[in-house]
């Protein structure tokens, strides 16, 4: 099935702006989401997967990085190129996003219905009372009882996971066809957890909605991903369909993650680890960025950086250890 | 069984917020943070706590270590009631007792070189001669795997997982018997999370120091626990040794906790509980068991009357009335 | 495997690159500061005019000369004398150092009263914090000027040498000074104490001194540097609107404040601008000068424990 892709990244450089320079958040990153797919990006603090959305939604901070290079297509326009105004209409409309912390993503003074009516208003041209409408039935469909009673109260006489489905209920507010979500449940407890990404799962079923889902779990990319993109140090260094990249990991890093995780009924004496940390992103030299953590460090990889390698059916990697198997 | 005295032993440990009247408020919202909480941790064990925010977790663990006060009930170390010490006593006992924070990034003071924040407790106690602080120093560097040259250097030029590595160094180098680790690798990445659970049971098995080791993640407590008790509101749930508690769950909250754990494997088609609704309000906890409004198996005898924590088999408690 | 031991890259270039003390770090962003080191600047030049002038001048201070009174600046007397005869150049640097001891001072005493009663409020709450800041409120709620005007009214009532009034003056200013110090030290303690840095000290059952001064002052040293160098510029003010009034360092020695209340007189503030002109830019480079200065040390101090 060749479906269109709603969203194709190509060849994303963000940089922030620090005291040493520029540094490349975002290094050259190229993806595209289908619809009706759930993409995630899987990665540590610090890999750029964060920075990957907000170069998306145009929400880096021009006092402190921008977006130097690179197309994000939605739907075949380029949204970097875009007008502000124009912008604006889609943000919200046709693509929309949930970040990590709901409790400040909402405004404390406003009502719950103020700030989900308030983009139905904007973005629908529906009257007031039609909006509520509206924000009742949303509520209904996030799952929380009550529609009338939440739509008046102010967001601190609520729960940190009603306050996710709060915001999962204005972000699809206006039907858009990608949503992103930053983290989604990070923040909250395992059970809430297992409600939200249920109700993730649903939502996107019934909609055939995209998702770009960025998160650090690797059981949570498990459960709702069809198709996963681990980053490292900015870069996109592995990505597959899920299943084959859980049961054939190519990347050392990305078997290194999957086996440092401690699994429920699956205790071992010792967990793998991956030595050492994270590398700063200022000082990084033309290499393989996880060579100094890697044990199958070869001389080639602390010089020369690994191109993107196909080794099956759309499961990339970039790794050297799988180049001179294929070239040679 | 010797009938040797356990190492550490909670009875019925109570601790209320805002149970104080004032001018203002005659009516206060008394939040029953812990309620009650009975267990005991024997010498060279790793006991897990086990809850979801509201549970009194980190409540109970800071009433442990009279870092904050209690409502009612007992602590009793080696036999003595920690909170009926002098403060002179206490102040004796302190380094026995450690603590390892959450936040790696804000449990070191940021103007202390590491190398003073993990030394002055010894000076300060009076247990070692100041010449012999540095070398004493290096020495718990090497064993939390830091580099030697890093002993003058700030806190803000470590990352995360090596920040934690300092909060551990610094409980162990007063050698001592019982640390209280908070959610000390929930703040971490994968891969650092992994260094720093290895680092801990490293030092459970050389150091023979018995652990009360709080976590929301339930696949960390499993990796490094023997002994495990889950919580819930402020209440004890459920108790027993790690074989117990994941092989045959017997309280419903529990195996609802176990099955809403996301499993790194897409293959994997399991009947999953997912349990309905929000953690209640603490300060307005449900009568009766606490755990009826979301649990699936409730009848009307839940909604009354509280259940009773028995054992059901050697060493595992359960509060429930089915199980 | 054995638990890998961390190796920081072989010692990179920007681990080179970063200083690890934490003073050198903030002396670095404040020379990027351009307009506070202008303030200070002007502020040194200031110091060195009121130190080391008087050395270089013909003239005492008191050096009363009948025979050249009221002279307009010339090539003799720069700027002037005044009505007996004083070269007001000479008089203004004499004035300088007057006036920056008791700006200086009166910080001095008021950083340490509010610092360790704010410490002490902030640590140990309780009846300790209530009785100290409830004074703190009291003296609050009096308006600071009217306060100073009948202290020092009561001062000269009871005859106080002139040499001693220079203390006294710096006393009052710090009483006035000491309560909004206190208060801020007090709560950024009691937002510290919140930190698990300080609970962690408790964990480590470290004596109340050890937490309070290695653990406590550090963090509040930049705001005490910071609101002590505003202050001296609000101390240097109160005190010249003292000395205009005649109420704060009297005649014969010299203040920038005394020295204006020649503009009181109709003549000399029309005839005679050379005197009162000087020390009233004296006075406004001052304060600016700090002004600047303060706020650059803030800058440079402040937004430094967040980013790593």
């Amino acid at each position: 099935m060749a479906k269109e892709p709603i969203l194709q990244i190509n060849q994303l450089l963000t940089q922030f702006y620090s005291d040493g320079g520029k540094v490349n958040a975002v290094n050259n990153v190229s993806l595209e989401i289908r619809e009706g797919q759930t993409v995630c990006l899987v990665g540590e603090s610090g890999c750029g997967k964060s920075a990957t959305a907000m170069s998306v939604m145009g929400l880096i901070d021009p006092s402190s990085g921008q977006v130097s290079n690179g197309e994000v297509l939605f739907e075949g326009q380029d949204l970097l190129k875009m007008k502000k105004g124009d912008l604006r209409r889609l943000r919200g409309k046709d693509f929309a996003m949930i970040f990590q912390e709901p409790m400040s993503s909402l405004n404390p003074v406003l009502t719950i219905g103020e700030q989900i009516t308030e983009s139905i208003i904007e973005h629908e041209l529906l009257s007031k009372k039609e909006a509520k409408q509206r924000g009742l039935e949303l509520i209904n469909l996030v799952g929380i009882g009550r529609g009338e009673e939440i739509f008046s109260s102010y967001p601190h006489q609520l729960s940190g996971g009603m306050l996710q489905r709060i915001m999962i209920a204005i972000a699809i507010s206006c039907n858009p066809r990608l949503l992103i979500a930053d983290e989604p449940t990070t923040a909250l407890d395992v059970t809430i957890q297992a409600q939200i990404l249920d109700l993730l799962r649903n939502l996107k079923e019934e909609r055939n909605m995209s998702m770009l889902l960025i998160t650090h779990d690797l059981g949570v990319v498990a459960e709702v991903a069809d198709y996963v993109i681990v980053m490292y140090a900015g870069k996109i260094i592995e990505q597959g369909p899920v299943v084959e990249l859980f049961k054939n990991p190519k990347h050392p890093y990305t078997k290194g993650l999957l086996a440092a995780k401690p699994v429920i009924n699956q205790r071992r004496e010792k967990l793998y680890t991956i030595p050492g940390q994270v590398p700063n992103l200022i000082d990084l030299q033309p290499s393989c960025y996880f060579s100094e953590r890697c044990e199958h460090c070869m001389s080639i990889c602390t010089t020369k950086q690994p191109p993107m390698k196909q080794i099956r059916d759309s499961h990339d990697v970039a790794c050297w250890l799988y180049e001179e198997e294929v070239s040679v | 069984m010797s009938k040797a005295l356990p190492l550490l032993e909670v009875k019925n440990l109570k601790k209320y917020y805002g149970d104080s009247s004032n001018l203002f408020r005659r009516n206060p919202e008394v939040v029953k943070a812990v309620d009650g909480v009975s267990f005991t941790i024997e010498k060279g064990e790793t006991f897990g706590l086990v809850g979801e925010s509201g549970s009194g977790k980190s409540t109970i663990g800071k009433s442990i270590l009279r870092l904050s006060s209690i409502t009612d009930g007992e602590v009793l170390y080696k036999g003595q009631n920690i909170h009926k010490l002098s403060k002179k006593d206490m102040r004796n006992l302190r380094p026995k007792l450690q603590f390892i924070f959450q936040d790696p990034y804000s449990s070191l003071n940021p103007r202390i070189r590491i190398g003073d924040a993990i030394g002055e407790a010894l000076i300060d106690h009076g247990l070692v001669d100041k010449s012999e602080i540095r070398e004493r120093v290096l020495e718990v560097l090497d064993i939390c795997g830091l580099a030697p040259y890093q002993i003058d250097r700030y806190p803000h030029e470590f990352s995360g997982g090596q920040r934690q590595r300092i909060g551990i160094a610094r409980a162990i180098i007063l050698n001592p018997d019982f640390i209280v680790a908070d959610e000390p690798v929930s703040a971490l990445d994968v891969s650092i999370q992994a260094q720093i659970i290895n680092l801990f049971s490293d030092l459970q098995k050389e150091r023979d120091i018995t652990f009360l080791f709080i976590s929301h993640d339930l696949s960390v407590v499993e990796h490094l626990c023997s002994k495990i008790g889950v919580l819930y509101l402020g209440t004890m749930m459920e108790l027993g040794s790690r074989d117990q508690l994941y092989g045959n769950p017997l309280h419903p909250y529990t195996k609802a906790l176990l099955s809403a754990v996301p499993v790194p494997d897409p293959t994997l088609k399991r009947e999953r509980i997912i349990i309905k609704g929000d953690i209640p309000n603490p300060a307005d906890p449900p009568k009766g068991c606490k755990f009826h409004t979301r649990c699936p198996i409730a009848t009307d005898m839940c909604r009354i009357e509280v259940p009773e924590f028995r054992e059901v088999e050697a060493n595992h408690f359960v509060a429930c009335h089915f199980a | 495997m054995e638990n890998p031991p961390i190796t920081i890259a072989s010692k990179s270039k920007a681990e080179k690159r970063k200083k690890s003390s934490l003073w050198g770090q903030v002396l670095q962003r404040f020379l990027k500061k351009k307009i506070a080191l202008v303030g200070l600047g002007f502020l040194l030049f200031i110091f060195l005019f009121s130190l080391i002038g008087p050395f270089f001048s013909p003239y005492a201070t008191e050096g009363v000369n009948p025979t050249q009174i009221n002279l307009p600046p010339s090539s003799e007397h720069w700027l002037g004398t005044d009505k007996l005869g004083r070269d007001v150049l000479t008089r203004l640097m004499f004035a300088g150092r007057i006036s920056l001891t008791v700006g200086v001072g009166a910080m001095v005493l008021s950083v340490t009263f509010g610092a360790l009663l704010g410490i002490l409020a902030g640590y140990y709450k309780g009846i300790i914090d209530q009785i100290v800041m409830r004074i703190a409120d009291i003296l609050m709620t009096l308006p600071s000027l009217p306060l100073l005007f009948i202290m020092a009214a009561v001062m000269s009532e009871w005859k106080v040498p002139t040499e001693q009034r220079l203390y006294i003056v710096m006393l009052m200013l710090s009483l006035v000074g000491w309560p909004g110090l206190a208060r801020l030290v007090r709560s950024q303690v009691l937002s510290l104490r919140e930190r698990q840095f300080i609970q962690a000290t408790d964990a480590l059952g470290l004596r109340d001194h050890r937490k309070l001064l290695n653990h406590l002052l550090p963090n509040i040293v930049p705001l005490l540097i910071v609101s002590g160098t505003l202050s001296i510029g609000g101390a240097i003010l109160s005190e010249s609107v003292l000395s205009y009034f005649g109420l704060g360092v009297v005649p014969p020695t010299a203040s920038w404040g005394n020295m204006i209340n020649a503009a009181n007189s109709l003549i000399d503030f029309q005839k005679r601008p050379w005197l009162w002109i000087p020390p009233g830019i004296a006075i406004f480079l001052t304060v600016i000068s700090i002004n600047l200065l303060g706020d650059g040390l803030r800058d440079a101090i402040d937004p430094n424990m967040k980013r790593r």
